[in-house]
């Protein structure tokens, strides 16, 4: 056993990451056009372009494992750029919405119904969108509605949201 | 003008780097050698910049066949930019630093006051 770890350790590993090293750049222009799927269409070119433009700068210096670390960076932090270039709000900003939505939940500040609604509504909104219609909501699932979405409602029932959402403070509203 | 950027500490050492001259146009990794940052982190925050209109870019104005390279994306600070980013960078540079005076035992003279 002895005998297998240390080949292990003094031959096949060295090996390995000599290789590693070698395909480095290979790896790293692999995850920059992977990374660049995961920005909206219409940045694509543009940072693909960026990114790999660095990449051959820092395979030109011969800094094989510098164009890894870029790439693994670019790759990683790819997601969070397309959802801000989307106008979709980020991870974190969603995650403290929900929290905050489920403070106020637990306090009585918010119905259910309307919770739940947010809960999923969330991930598409931005914060001032959602804080105008909280309001509405909270009036809404109140009076036994239910939950509903924003996207069904007739103009009568958006001209009356709109004025509860005027009158209607969401630190105000009953639990369900 | 977008939205103003959350001023983390990282942000912060992009726009010091770019303020040691406003004028000058840099490319990403540049900035990240210059901030002393790992490269490649500095894209979503220039990105976040540029859409704050703090930064605009422009591609490098070279032939890739004569510069045996690809151009690059140039970064430089707009004028906007330049006043935001010394105005956070002041206010952030006076939060982090002690705030002396009033506190019992300290005098600016570098003794002890009674």
């Amino acid at each position: 056993m002895r005998l297998v770890s240390g080949v292990f350790v003094l031959i096949i590993l060295p090996i390995l990451l000599v290789l590693f090293v070698e395909w480095c750049p290979w790896f790293a222009e692999r995850l920059i056009r992977l990374a660049t799927r995961r920005l909206p269409e219409h940045a694509r070119a543009r940072y693909k372009e960026e990114w790999l433009a660095e990449f051959e700068a820092l395979k030109g210096d011969g800094r094989r494992l510098s164009t890894f670390v870029l790439a693994m960076w670019v790759f990683l932090r790819a997601r969070g750029m397309g959802r801000i270039l989307s106008g979709v709000p980020p991870v974190t900003q969603v995650l403290l919405e929900r929290i905050r939505l489920w403070v106020m939940l637990r306090r009585g500040q918010i119905p259910l119904g309307m919770a739940r609604l947010e809960w999923t509504q969330v991930w598409k909104l931005g914060p001032f969108q959602l804080k105008v219609r909280h309001r509405a909501f909270a009036k809404i699932s109140r009076m036994g509605k239910g939950t509903l979405d924003l996207s069904n409602l007739s103009k009568r029932s958006m001209r009356r949201v709109e004025r509860i959402s005027a009158t209607w403070p969401v630190d105000r509203s009953p639990r369900d | 003008m977008g939205v103003q950027p959350r001023m983390t500490m990282v942000t912060l050492r992009i726009v010091r780097v770019l303020l040691e001259d406003p004028t000058a146009k840099r490319y990403g990794l540049e900035i990240c050698k210059a901030a002393g940052l790992p490269s490649g982190s500095v894209y979503p925050l220039l990105m976040r910049l540029e859409q704050a209109g703090w930064l605009t870019s422009d591609w490098e104005d070279v032939d890739p066949t004569t510069a045996g390279r690809p151009r690059r994306r140039l970064y430089q600070l707009t004028s906007e930019g330049t006043d935001a980013g010394g105005r956070a960078l002041h206010a952030a540079q006076r939060s982090l630093t002690p705030d002396w005076r009033g506190t019992p035992g300290f005098s600016p003279s570098g003794g002890t006051s009674t």
